[in-house]
């Protein structure tokens, strides 16, 4: 399990301690970062929403010391940012025709030797936005199944499933890409 | 509860987590901590604001307080028991229960009020000419 906060910290960002939120960013910040970054595809709105992540945990104030799982607040916060960050750019979070130059852009700069970065992208991003939300999660954020399903208000079985299923899309799409580039040829 | 993977998609789950993501900008952590800084100071001022708010309904409240309180100590005549009379009042008690030996204290004590408020009742101004007439023909 990656770096958790303890419940000092939970503490000290209930009394609205700002130092606490720098510690918390160091903490947390990259992996909160990666996660809005697999769910929106680009990196200023993955920015806005771990500001939207921290600004709602300045606001939260006092309740936050009632906090169980800081990690799955925090991620089930980051989910509801990313839809509202998407829905302020009028597009469902599939793929769009801006996302796709997103996907294709990204998929330039990150490309590795064997080539399987642009196309694990693009069949990622293919995938309907329930599943790529659960893998982000769970790869990106380190969350365990039962705090995914806390996080997105869904049953530890149901999000199981999701990640299987796009784990399986995602083979899948990788396998018959070749394929399907030879019939194109 | 982690979910029993076989080789293939176990290799699929490695290549995501290997792949290399975009991380946060160094700009990122200081622009997101300015705006926590901004809004914990904007929260601190909303706090002290309502503050003084309570501070000022709660004075107000007393004033009003203590401006009913005077105004009903001086207004009001309390009467406790007919033992509280002046003499006055009880001679007049005694002559009504003299005249009429049926009545209770009760009813004397209304008797009473109702002859005082008889003997303090204000004239009334002199009816204009006419008037009484048509009153009486209706």
């Amino acid at each position: 399990m990656p770096d958790q906060p303890d419940q000092t910290l939970l503490q000290q960002l209930a009394a609205g301690n700002e130092e606490a939120f720098g510690k918390l960013y160091d903490l947390l910040g990259q992996r909160l970062f990666k996660a809005a970054y697999r769910i929106l595809g680009r990196q200023d709105e993955a920015e806005d929403a771990v500001q939207e992540v921290f600004l709602g945990l300045v606001r939260a104030g006092w309740v936050l010391a009632q906090v169980e799982n800081l990690n799955a607040y925090l991620f089930a916060s980051l989910h509801r940012a990313s839809l509202r960050l998407a829905a302020r750019r009028g597009v469902e979070l599939h793929l769009s025709a801006a996302q796709g130059e997103a996907v294709k852009e990204t998929g330039t700069r990150l490309e590795d030797e064997t080539g399987i970065g642009e196309r694990l992208d693009r069949a990622l991003h293919s995938l309907p936005h329930e599943q790529r939300e659960v893998l982000a999660l769970k790869i990106d954020g380190g969350l365990t199944f039962e705090e995914i399903a806390e996080a997105l208000h869904a049953p530890a079985n149901t999000v199981a499933s999701r990640y299987r299923y796009a784990l399986e899309k995602l083979r899948a799409a990788l396998s018959s890409e070749p394929r399907a580039q030879a019939s194109g040829e | 509860m982690e979910t029993n993977l076989p080789p293939e998609l176990r290799e699929i789950e490695s290549a995501l987590a290997a792949q290399p993501l975009p991380e946060a900008g160094s700009a990122a952590r200081g622009k997101i901590l300015a705006a926590v800084g901004a809004e914990l100071a904007l929260k601190a001022r909303a706090r002290q604001q309502s503050w003084w708010r309570f501070a000022a309904a709660l004075a107000a409240l007393v004033l009003l307080w203590l401006n009913l309180s005077m105004s009903a100590v001086n207004c009001t005549e309390i009467r406790f028991s007919p033992e509280e009379k002046d003499g006055d009042e009880r001679a007049a008690l005694a002559q009504i229960q003299d005249l009429i030996p049926d009545c209770t204290v009760k009813e004397a004590q209304r008797q009473l009020l109702l002859l005082r408020a008889r003997t303090r009742l204000v004239s009334a101004p002199p009816l204009p000419h006419g008037r009484l007439e048509r009153a009486e023909e209706l």
